[in-house]
């Protein structure tokens, strides 16, 4: 794993998509990180100084109360981003082992699984999100997590199905087999390593769609468990505030839906561009 | 004999940009005439499909003609007009009607998800306005010079024929228009040997029957001997040798037709006797320095390394080498 | 054998949703039929035991009897094709769903093939066109609609069309002073209305089409066939069209109802946007009322419609490929 990371710092130098997409990537996680303690949030409310543009006291400007928008959007990315990380490990661990399982072992345990896979693949994510979510009171960043993985593993299963398969056809699996070294030990050694850029790739798109969906449920009013979360931003000012009728308090809609959209900007430059490090044979061949 | 095409100095070049650019296809220059049943042998990527797709104007990208000229007949000896001058539209338009040319790779020739029929009257309906009923009724006759059951083969899909009758197919459709010259590439790689057999013989009828020109690319002697009046050998993108199929096969007088000749088992003798051509044809990005042959001749001297042959005429033949005399002198070859 | 195998799959993918969404819906948290027993004794000024025990009758729900008999209960119910019981509005669901879901259908339809049409025309043009400006604006087309999700596009279109240059209505499905039916005013009010949703799907997914066809052209292009349709004469246009397009559009038939289910997903937030009253609005109304009746539902009625959407691309691709229709 530390080879991957300093061979694939390297490599980001020669990828210029690649690096801006890291780069702004980075800038997300800077900000939810530091970003709380160097930008207060300041909650009291303020009805005299509602929805003033930006300005350099409020670059973003303010609110339907008064409140800072820039503050709300740095203080809810820990949120949103916490969600996203949390989603993609649960899910990309789901996503390892019932591909791994499935792949490895054929059979009527990888028809049933590849079934399962099919149905989650089949049915749509929010309406089953939805349902859970609701029933079962979703109320923090991990419980939102564990609700979005869910049903989100079906593509990552199904690649890194795929992946062992044809892994398994190539020499050195066979050497090992060979050799008689444990099933465990082919997997974890052999098998595992060869997939690791493939999963980091795979890895970004699911914090992205992480993103989209979990901002999505709470702007519905699924689970707004967070008063500065990107999508109870967008929840308040869509359904509860009217702010999208005022022509002034356009800056206040479009904020969130602005740090959104780079960040999945970021995400898709950053994991086009790992794709042409990590998979020499996408370069065009001129 | 009437003139058909006269190809002088055709020169090929593929752009690979920084991989560089190499010359496939390098002042080749022959004459067809009317009626005539010709080969043009090489190895493959010796340049033989390369000039093949320039009659036609179809090299693919990133290929292009760089120089020479196609002149061509009309059926009553009238022209030439060089080919390369016509405009895409022009040239579209004799393509088939005037010049139909049968692919390397027949297997994947045909539009899968079209029948047969159907493929057979959008050909016609590009050159003539002509009656479906009519078009049907030509390809029936098509089919039935290359002993395929029209009925049967015209409402198929491609992958419901089989790779001999799919080959055959092709060869009808190229018969729909009644061009003037028929190219085929290879048309017997990739099948068996019955089949082989049979569509080499399918082809002489038709040469017999139809009285049109024919150029049949190959890498294989024995397909030649049994078909071609006269036969171009061509080598690293130049022709090497010409010469009568006969006067060929009694005594080459470029040493690679003598590999070649070599190479081909002889029904009789036994499979020991097949030799084949030591050593691989030349990168075209960076051809060796005088004779293009020489790292792989068993006559080259010093002069071969230094010089390159030109193509001389010969008492009724071509040839391009230095010693060719040395090698007309020893004969038949094995 | 194929066809049976498909269907099977079918079944039991709604038979898993159906059994899943009852046991979710059985362990939610709280009585939510005392809750509405005790709103009904409110209202109607009875004691609570005869409004429970008239909310049990007029559901049919027992908490005493045994799960096993409920979901028996319940599965026939639903094989009748009762969707089951409104919390809310105290029905049964299938009035509202099959109000509903044609309006839901009527949007995804035209959306879908406007966006795949579109997106297949601009995506042959650029495989053949390569080294164009075309090329370069889709892809960063399909970039940004990719990094955008569909209920952002949705809110920036009813910001800008709907609320601040009105050219479009911003709720509802037509003017509700038309009597519906199949008058002019009443049908180019419908259109009128459906725009802004239809939009909102077309311009998300019309570069993922574009660029999926893309790929699939230009490997079709360098099949044999193209260069002898060529050879034989054939005009470019033509080819483009029953050679390259045909042939290249075949893998993406498959991604059709993968592309249908994914709108029908994302309809709750697109038509919640809008106020469309589809499948997905009614889904936002029972998450407000906690209805989860109703939003059970509605995800066996969604499944449904993306099942059948399933099963139908898959009788009509044998037809258009025939080297399937050989498997049969």
């Amino acid at each position: 794993m530390g080879a991957f990371l300093s061979d694939l710092l390297h490599a980001l130098q020669g990828n210029r998509r690649a690096a801006v997409g890291g780069l702004i990537l980075a800038g997300y996680l800077l900000a939810a990180l530091l970003g709380p303690a160097l930008i207060p949030l300041d909650p009291t409310m303020k009805y005299a100084e509602r929805f003033r543009p930006p300005s350099l006291a409020h670059p973003l400007g303010t609110d339907y109360a008064g409140r800072d928008v820039l503050a709300q959007i740095v203080h809810g990315s820990r949120d949103v981003l916490a969600i996203a990380v949390l989603t993609a490990l649960f899910t990309t661990a789901m996503a390892v082992g019932i591909g791994a399982l499935s792949g490895y072992s054929g059979g009527a345990l990888d028809a049933l699984l590849m079934l399962l896979t099919n149905i989650q693949l089949t049915v749509p994510a929010v309406p089953v999100y939805l349902l859970i979510g609701s029933v079962f009171q979703v109320r923090d960043p991990l419980g939102f997590a564990a609700l979005i993985s869910l049903w989100m593993w079906g593509p990552l299963a199904r690649a890194v199905r795929s992946q062992i398969l044809s892994l398994k056809e190539r020499e050195f699996i066979e050497a090992a087999r060979v050799l008689g070294l444990g099933t465990s030990h082919i997997l974890l050694r052999e098998l595992f390593p060869n997939l690791t850029p493939f999963v980091v790739i795979h890895f970004i798109r699911i914090m992205r769609d992480a993103i989209t969906a979990s901002v999505g449920l709470i702007f519905l009013g699924l689970a707004p468990f967070s008063p500065t979360n990107w999508g109870t931003m967008l929840n308040l000012a869509v359904f509860q505030t009217g702010a999208i009728y005022i022509p002034n308090a356009l800056h206040y809609v479009l904020a969130p839906m602005a740090v959104i959209v780079l960040f999945q900007l970021g995400a898709i430059f950053f994991a086009h561009g790992l794709d042409e490090i990590l998979n020499p044979r996408l370069r065009a061949p001129s | 004999m009437k003139p058909l095409l006269q190809v002088r100095d055709l020169q090929v070049t593929f752009d690979l940009g920084r991989h560089g650019r190499l010359v496939a296809v390098d002042g080749v220059s022959f004459d067809l005439g009317q009626g005539e049943f010709v080969a043009l042998v090489g190895e493959s990527g010796s340049g033989k499909s390369t000039t093949a797709l320039a009659l036609i104007r179809l090299v693919p990208p990133p290929g292009y003609i760089s120089g020479g000229q196609l002149g061509w007949w009309g059926p009553e000896g009238e022209g030439p007009v060089d080919l390369l001058r016509l405009s895409p539209g022009q040239m579209r338009e004799r393509r088939w009607r005037e010049i139909a040319m049968v692919f390397q790779g027949a297997q994947n020739a045909l539009n899968p998800v079209m029948r047969i029929a159907e493929q057979m009257v959008e050909t016609v309906r590009a050159h003539s306005a002509v009656s479906r009923g009519e078009i049907i009724e030509r390809a029936a006759r098509c089919l039935r010079m290359v002993r395929l059951e029209p009925s049967r083969v015209l409402r198929s899909y491609p992958h419901e024929l089989s790779g001999g009758m799919r080959q055959r197919v092709l060869i009808a459709m190229s018969l729909l228009m009644s061009p003037r010259l028929l190219i085929l590439d290879e048309p017997t790689t990739a099948l068996d040997v019955i089949t082989q057999a049979h569509i080499l013989e399918i082809l002489r009828e038709i040469h017999a029957q139809l009285g049109l020109t024919m150029l049949l690319l190959t890498h294989d002697l024995a397909v030649v001997a049994k078909t071609a009046q006269r036969v171009l050998i061509m080598y690293a993108g130049r022709i090497v040798e010409e010469a009568p199929t006969e006067a060929l096969f009694e005594a080459p007088y470029h040493p690679y037709t003598r590999g070649l000749l070599q190479a081909v088992p002889t029904l009789v003798g036994d499979l020991g006797t097949k030799r084949p051509i030591p050593g691989a044809p030349p990168d075209l990005r960076d051809p060796p320095p005088g004779c293009r042959f020489h790292p792989r001749c068993p006559y080259a001297d010093a002069r071969c390394r230094a010089a390159e042959p030109a193509l001389e005429e010969v008492g009724g033949r071509r040839v391009a080498c230095h010693h060719w005399q040395r090698i007309a002198a020893s004969g038949r070859p094995g | 054998m194929r066809g049976i195998r498909r269907v099977f799959l079918a079944v039991f993918t709604i038979w898993l949703v159906a059994t899943l969404t009852f046991v979710v819906v059985e362990r939610a948290p709280g009585d939510v039929f005392y809750l509405m027993a005790q709103e009904i004794a409110q209202a109607r000024g009875i004691s609570i035991e005869v409004a429970y025990a008239q909310v049990r009758s007029m559901i049919g729900y027992d908490p005493t009897r045994p799960l096993w008999d409920r979901y028996w209960e319940w599965l026939g119910g639903l094989l009748r094709g009762n969707l089951g019981f409104s919390y809310f509005y105290r029905i049964s669901v299938n009035q509202i769903l099959f109000q509903a879901l044609p309006w839901t259908v009527f949007v995804l339809s035209v959306a879908l093939l406007l966006s795949f049409g579109i997106g297949v025309m601009l995506g042959l043009v650029i495989a053949v066109r390569r080294r164009t400006w075309l090329d370069p604006l889709i892809t960063g087309y399909a970039s940004l609609t990719d990094a955008t999700p569909d209920y952002l596009t949705a809110l920036l279109l009813l910001i800008l069309f709907a609320l601040n240059l009105k050219w479009f209505p911003s709720k509802g499905a037509y003017d509700s002073s038309l009597t519906p039916g199949f008058n002019l005013p009443f049908l180019l009010s419908v259109f009128h209305h459906a725009t802004l949703p239809i939009l909102a799907y077309t311009l998300e997914n019309l570069g993922a089409w574009a660029l999926a066809m893309k790929g699939s052209a230009v490997s079709v292009l360098g099949e044999d066939f193209i260069a002898f349709a060529r050879a034989r004469g054939l005009k470019e246009r033509r080819i483009l069209t029953h050679y390259v397009g045909r042939n290249a559009i075949l893998p993406l038939v498959t991604g059709l109802a993968l592309g249908f289910g994914g709108m029908f997903g994302g309809s709750v937030l697109i038509e919640t946007v809008f106020h469309y009253p589809g499948i997905g609005w009614f889904f936002k109304f029972a998450l407000d009322h906690r209805d989860y009746g109703m939003m059970r539902g509605l995800l066996i009625l969604t499944t449904v419609a993306i099942v059948t959407a399933n099963l139908i691309t898959d009788l009509v691709y044998p037809w258009l490929d025939p080297r399937i229709r050989m498997e049969g």
